[in-house]
């Protein structure tokens, strides 16, 4: 087969097409991903915020939290409610984390895979043109 | 029976041989040729056109007679003019192509054809030359786009990639301090969470730093493999141009020895 730019040029196009569409998807769904990671987040947030005084109350209808009196047990509740939360609301920001980075690091993949194959298509070039030369040397040789 | 050596008019009329062997009549040599006494042959005729059927010798009618006194010409006589016209097109041709053929035979077949062998030698190690470097510049230049491509576009996409640990706060930290709780256990949470983090922060950015040395092993082989291939290229274009060289001085060689 003869060198033939254009063909070389097709393939660069589908290549190129390849890697806008399948990259547009990719960021329009890790968009809606990671904006309803963030919507749990806060929303846990919101939860333990509107927990905590319902906690006190708790504490204080039984009588163990008064202004006069802050007893072992709502003072061992609130730390245990206060380390409860940054557990939960750390593995939420982790598991956040580390979606945000796979999205990231498919993100690089996909370009990894499309200059991968721009450069396997230069080197096509580079070796066609090659055989081609010879080729001709060939032909100016009466074959 | 008579004696042996008797007349043999005197010998007895027995069985004769002629009588048993019949002499066969003799054949004599005669030649033939074209008639010279002006005797009016019989005119060429189609298969299938007889237009002497059933005319004696003295009312043959010739087809020229016909035609000619009509004006008319004979169906097949354009036919067979061109014919007659591409028959001595071909012969002229043949001719020329023979009295070619003479000269080139000449031209190898005389002594002093070596000056014209030696120049066709030249001409085709001149032209050997001059494909060699269309060949080579051609190689050249497709290797050479590859390497700046590939030079201007190093493939190590994960390059600077990392994940970062956020830190991890204690939220209720002055909620605690307000109602005189201690935030250490709390914090031992903090220092815990964020070590987690950190591990599998760590852990990520080891595959991604695998990752990335693997796109740079890819990109130096490839760089190799570019490398590689041009020198395979030069290196078949040499011995081209070697067996061809090669091929041209055996060919001269063969017909200085046949000159000779």
């Amino acid at each position: 087969m003869a060198y033939n730019p254009a063909s070389y040029e097709a393939r660069r196009r589908g290549y190129m097409n390849d890697y806008a569409s399948t990259g547009a998807m990719n960021a329009y769904t890790q968009f809606l991903s990671q904006q309803r990671g963030q919507r749990d987040f806060a929303d846990m947030n919101k939860a333990y915020d509107k927990a905590a005084p319902q906690l006190v109350a708790s504490y204080g209808r039984r009588g163990l939290n008064s202004p006069n009196v802050g007893s072992g047990a709502f003072q061992q509740g609130l730390q245990d409610f206060a380390s409860e939360r940054v557990a939960k609301t750390a593995a939420a920001r982790q598991t956040l984390d580390t979606q945000n980075s796979m999205d990231a690091l498919q993100n690089k993949q996909l370009g990894d895979r499309y200059q991968q194959s721009l450069s396997d298509l230069e080197a096509e070039k580079a070796q066609q043109i090659a055989n081609d030369a010879q080729e001709l040397l060939k032909l100016r040789m009466g074959g | 029976m008579a004696a042996r050596g008797a007349d043999a008019s005197e010998r007895s009329t027995g069985i004769r041989r002629s009588s048993i062997y019949p002499e066969k009549p003799k054949v004599v040599a005669s030649t033939t040729g074209p008639s010279t006494t002006g005797a009016v042959q019989p005119p060429m005729q189609k298969p299938g056109f007889n237009v002497n059927a059933g005319l004696s010798n003295q009312q043959n009618i010739r087809a020229s007679d016909v035609y000619g006194a009509n004006n008319y010409t004979t169906p097949w006589a354009d036919a067979e003019a061109k014919a007659q016209a591409i028959a001595d097109a071909a012969l002229a041709q043949q001719s020329a192509f023979q009295s070619s053929l003479k000269n080139v035979g000449g031209a190898g077949g005389t002594g002093n054809a070596g000056a014209n062998w030696q120049s066709m030698y030249d001409t085709a190690q001149k032209n050997l030359g001059a494909g060699y470097d269309q060949a080579k510049t051609l190689t050249d230049q497709g290797y050479a786009a590859l390497q700046t491509y590939l030079q201007n576009n190093p493939n190590n996409p994960y390059a600077g990639f990392t994940q970062q640990v956020q830190p991890v706060t204690n939220p209720m930290q002055q909620f605690l301090s307000a109602y005189g709780t201690s935030n250490d256990p709390v914090q031992a949470q903090v220092k815990a969470e964020q070590f987690a983090g950190e591990q599998g922060a760590g852990a990520f950015n080891s595959l991604v730093d695998i990752l990335s040395r693997s796109a740079q092993g890819s990109d130096a082989s490839r760089l190799a493999e570019m490398q590689m291939g041009q020198t395979m290229a030069g290196s078949g274009l040499e011995a081209m141009r070697g067996n061809y060289q090669s091929q041209n001085a055996l060919e001269l060689l063969k017909k200085r020895l046949g000159a000779k």
